[in-house]
């Protein structure tokens, strides 16, 4: 399924739960929509990224089996953010179900 | 060459030195990671390395979704001789006193040739003093912070728009593609810091971003 534009809100949500980092946040994304979301895992990184840029998550070195790894957290804008575009999906969610007569 | 290392091949392409180190570390981490979650299912360890760079896709895609993000290689070298020029003015002290007194004694001789009646001197002296002390005086002065930055960026632009306006009247249009394409690499330096502006958040901003 295309996940265009909602990569970073999917991202963020899996950091709102825990700090990860990026196998481990595409990994989760794949789990938790039983396998429906599926992308391209190199695209994570410049999601990251501007994530990253724009405040809303911020990296550390971490280690995972003694092995150094690039850690993300989510930061408080990133919460806002994150909040804001539930809303807004359930919004267009709620919208595109109207006009499709699934509500 | 690995199927890996032909991929960061092209997913670096045009990255500054940084950035690519940055992707190439942490493509190298998640191709890591997924070749032994795929090794720790049984597959064969070739197969695990084939599809530990399937799954990271098309390199190209990556590396232009890299490029929005992270500081490209002319970017990165816009910086640098920025610095250069930077550190030059600073660092002679007689550099410094001719670039502080030009734009002061071109404004006086503009005024000097106005009260003479001498029009177009004293237009063409204007300019070049307004010029020389908006490009020339920045390190002297406190403008970094992004309010202040905005300020002198916004003036910036008024004195580079309007010198061209004072200097040749009605016939500014022409006056505007004269200047365009003869201060080509400045209004080249002008873009790319802008293009760093919106890439880069505030806190990393390096000092030249401000200007």
């Amino acid at each position: 399924m295309n996940l265009k534009g909602t990569l970073p809100t999917l991202v963020l949500e899996v950091l709102a739960r825990q700090p990860s980092h990026g196998y481990h946040i595409a990994q989760k994304i794949k789990q938790s929509s039983n396998g429906l979301l599926d992308f391209k895992e190199g695209t994570l990184y410049p999601a990251l990224h501007k994530l990253e840029n724009e405040g809303s998550v911020e990296s550390y070195e971490g280690t995972e089996n003694g092995r150094a790894r690039r850690y993300y957290r989510i930061t408080q804008s990133g919460r806002k953010a994150l909040n804001q575009d539930r809303a807004e999906w359930h919004q267009i969610s709620r919208a595109v179900s109207t006009i499709l007569g699934v509500a | 060459m690995t199927n890996l290392d032909g991929w960061l091949h092209q997913a670096v392409r045009s990255l500054s030195k940084d950035s690519a180190d940055t992707v190439r570390r942490e493509i190298q981490e998640h191709y890591d990671a997924a070749r032994e979650a795929a090794l720790n299912n049984g597959i064969d360890p070739r197969t695990a390395e084939h599809m530990a760079v399937q799954a990271l896709g098309d390199p190209c895609v990556a590396n232009s979704q890299d490029r929005n993000v992270l500081l490209t290689s002319s970017e990165a070298a816009v910086l640098k001789q920025s610095n250069t020029e930077s550190r030059m003015i600073c660092a002679n002290n007689w550099v410094k006193w001719m670039m502080l007194s030009t734009p002061g004694t071109l404004l006086l001789l503009s005024a000097i040739f106005l009260a003479a009646h001498q029009f177009a001197l004293s237009r063409g002296m204007l300019v070049f003093g307004a010029l020389m002390a908006i490009f020339f005086m920045p390190p002297f002065l406190p403008i970094y912070t992004v309010s202040r930055g905005r300020i002198y960026r916004a003036i910036k632009w008024i004195v580079l728009i309007g010198g061209v306006f004072v200097l040749f009247g009605m016939d500014s249009r022409n006056g505007l593609w004269l200047a365009l394409c003869c201060f080509f690499p400045g209004f080249f330096t002008e873009w790319k810091r802008m293009m760093m502006r919106r890439k880069l958040p505030m806190s990393k901003w390096p000092k030249q971003l401000y200007l």
